[in-house]
């Protein structure tokens, strides 16, 4: 289970539905996935700052909310990128916009999750030459 | 000339349907609870606004709260972005740095910021605004 740290602007239960799909997208993926819901001054020099200093950065995907400046930032490490390509990205960002619109934060976060973990779910090959 | 034939046909059809529509109107029926045998005084002004005024216009508020309620209930709920209030809530990740949502070691130490440029040099990802 991720660990929250304390903060404003999202209950316990909003957090707690993000921290189930952040899980549910490790599982799947194999990545770290990191959500940063907060004022990001820095735009996308400071998120990518932000993956840098990751424990594994190249396996790091960030997705990084500034509610008020309403600007979106996802970032990919190296390993993730081979991945998740910025295609994929580019439309989770569609999909997590589309909810802030309507004033679904947490919704968008969690939907926009799903479709990357979907795109970057491993692919099971059972073929009978490798029972 | 087979333009013309085809119009013809159709406008054939459309006298024989309008007059099959229009026939049972030019029926007389007389009797206790005919039309035609109605007094026109029967219904008084009153009676008249309501049905020709009043019924049409609750019908029409009937439908512009129709449409107009959603849009209510939408603007009435507070936003997730615009209840923003405090420090950045970050799930997931391993950084205590991060987690805590403060700027990041990467650019707090000198000489550290260029091997973050090089690492954010090959990240990938998007941007977007709503």
């Amino acid at each position: 289970m991720a660990r929250v740290p304390s903060g404003d602007g999202l209950t316990d239960a909003q957090r707690a539905r993000v921290a189930r799909a952040v899980d549910s997208a490790d599982a799947a993926t194999g990545l770290s996935f990191v959500v940063r819901v907060g004022v990001l001054d820095g735009g996308r020099a400071e998120a990518e700052a932000l993956v840098a200093s990751e424990a594994d950065p190249h396996g790091t995907v960030l997705v990084a909310v500034d509610p008020l400046a309403k600007r979106l930032e996802i970032v990919t490490g190296r390993r993730a990128a081979a991945v998740l390509d910025d295609r994929t990205c580019a439309l989770a960002s569609l999909t997590m916009t589309t909810s802030f619109v309507a004033g679904d934060l947490v919704g968008g976060v969690c939907r926009g999750l799903q479709v990357l973990t979907d795109h970057g779910r491993a692919v099971v090959h059972r073929h009978l030459d490798t029972l | 000339m087979l333009t013309r034939t085809r119009a013809a046909l159709a406008a054939a059809l459309a006298l024989v349907l309008c007059v099959l529509v229009a026939a049972p109107a030019s029926a007389t029926v007389t009797g206790p609870t005919s039309v035609i045998d109605q007094d026109p005084s029967v219904m008084t002004v009153g009676q008249a606004l309501l049905v020709f005024a009043g019924i049409p216009l609750l019908v029409v508020a009937l439908v512009w709260l129709l449409v107009s309620a959603p849009g209510w209930t939408r603007d009435g709920r507070p936003s997730d972005a615009d209840a923003w209030t405090g420090d950045a809530v970050v799930v997931g990740g391993s950084t205590p740095e991060v987690r805590a949502g403060s700027q990041p070691a990467a650019l707090d130490a000198a000489g550290t910021e260029e091997a973050a440029a090089e690492d954010a040099a090959e990240t990938g990802g998007t941007s977007a605004q709503w």
